[in-house]
């Protein structure tokens, strides 16, 4: 199981431009982002095992999809967003950032 | 925006989360079945069934909600009279940049015929400047609409049958700014915007510093569809705009005509419609048929404004 700390509990934003060969990263509402028309996809991690994955919407604001979340073994978190499963490997996380292992 | 997916269920039963829960299915509800009626009147006006009607330019009181952080983020007056000013540019094709408009497309260049100015009377009758504003706590907002309530941190909005809400504030996640349809919820109806994205001075930073985001996201709120459509970088989604060439994604930053996708030759996409997403400086014009949907949009969900216009004399507006 990971290492879940309460940083983990907020919205966290794509950042695309730091992305590395094996790591997709995430920050924070506040990192200074270039500003975009299009919403950056983001997930949300709740305390208690509430889910939300976020996409591109029709007024440019992100469409919810909610769910849940449970921490497996090692560094893997299950997440389940609408009819979907799937395994995030959380590579580092801290109250700056998050790195899910691509 | 798909309501239905934003209502949380509720995580334990009790009386208060119940009634939040079936009043927010309703509401999702209520929702669907505007957004049906809007579509088909927007049909209606597409086909020719229905004719625009529309005499006299409308003037649309605004409202400008600055729900600012720092000093910095309260704009100024120069930067709010800025904004206005292009919008009565853009939405009248008066926009000096619309002669960059390729010629294939200079003869679906369309004025809405729509004005905006500072709201001169508020809610309870009385003076105002048409701004509000407030110092928050929050760092930034998101697009769950923190911002359109004053029990949140921002402020709450004036009546949406009679005025146009922009609020002002900085958004998180580099969003520029977000917009409600026609048909939803009054509480949050109109227009967020981030502060560094809106009017031309202050804190208004390039790209997006000649006002565009708000035309774009008014667009929105007059029942403009994104010219890509919505579904991602497919070539079936559309805009319900029969004038707009298919396109496939949105575009950004400063495309170069033409830019050929779904098989869209010669011309290519219109990247330079406002309600594509490109840079500020790329996009300057709106179509007919998106006229003919925003006709439908002021004589259906938004016959407020004429009504509140037509009672109002410019005087005393």
């Amino acid at each position: 199981m990971p290492e879940v700390s309460p940083d983990l509990f907020r919205r966290w934003y794509r950042s695309f431009e730091e992305d590395t060969d094996d790591q997709a990263v995430y920050r924070p509402a506040d990192f200074p982002f270039p500003p975009s028309r299009a919403s950056r996809p983001s997930l949300e991690f709740r305390p208690g095992g509430g889910y939300v994955e976020y996409a591109a919407g029709a007024a440019d604001r992100a469409t919810p999809t909610r769910g849940s979340w449970e921490a497996e073994e090692d560094d893997a978190v299950r997440v389940r967003a609408g009819a979907g499963t799937r395994v995030l490997h959380i590579v580092a996380h801290d109250d700056q950032v998050l790195r899910i292992r691509k | 925006m798909d309501t239905a997916d934003m209502v949380d269920p509720p995580v334990r039963r009790g009386c208060g989360s119940e009634d939040v829960h079936r009043r927010l299915l309703n509401e999702s509800l209520n929702y669907r079945l505007n957004r049906a009626a809007i579509e088909n009147l927007a049909f209606a006006f597409a086909t020719g069934e229905e004719q625009p009607s529309r005499a006299e330019v409308l003037t649309i009181p605004v409202v400008v909600h600055v729900v600012h952080a720092t000093d910095e983020q309260d704009v100024s007056e120069e930067q709010i009279d800025g904004q206005i000013a292009v919008l009565n540019e853009d939405f009248r094709a008066l926009n000096a940049d619309v002669k960059n408009v390729p010629p294939v497309w200079q003869g679906l260049v369309a004025d809405a015929r729509i004005e905006f100015r500072r709201a001169t009377v508020d809610p309870d009758g009385n003076p105002t400047t048409g701004v509000t504003r407030r110092r928050t706590t929050a760092r930034s907002f998101s697009d769950d609409d923190a911002v359109k309530f004053t029990a949140r941190g921002g402020a709450d909005a004036w009546p949406a049958d009679r005025y146009l809400n922009i609020w002002v504030c900085r958004l998180g996640g580099g969003l520029l700014g977000y917009a409600q349809f026609p048909g939803g919820p009054a509480a949050t109806d109109g227009v967020v915007i981030t502060d560094t994205g809106f009017g031309t001075t202050g804190t208004a930073a390039a790209p997006f510093n000649l006002g565009r985001t708000t035309t774009h996201e008014i667009g929105h709120w007059l029942n403009l569809f994104h010219i890509g459509g919505d579904d991602g970088t497919g070539c079936s989604g559309t805009d319900f705009v029969a004038d707009t060439p298919n396109q496939a994604g949105q575009n950004f930053g400063t495309p170069a005509f033409p830019s050929v996708t779904c098989n869209n030759g010669p011309d290519g996409d219109m990247f330079m419609n406002y309600m594509d997403y490109t840079d500020d400086s790329a996009m300057f014009m709106f179509t007919h048929g998106q006229m003919l949907r925003v006709e439908a949009c002021l004589a259906g969900p938004r016959q407020g404004l004429l009504t509140a216009a037509a009672a109002t004399t410019p005087a005393d507006g």
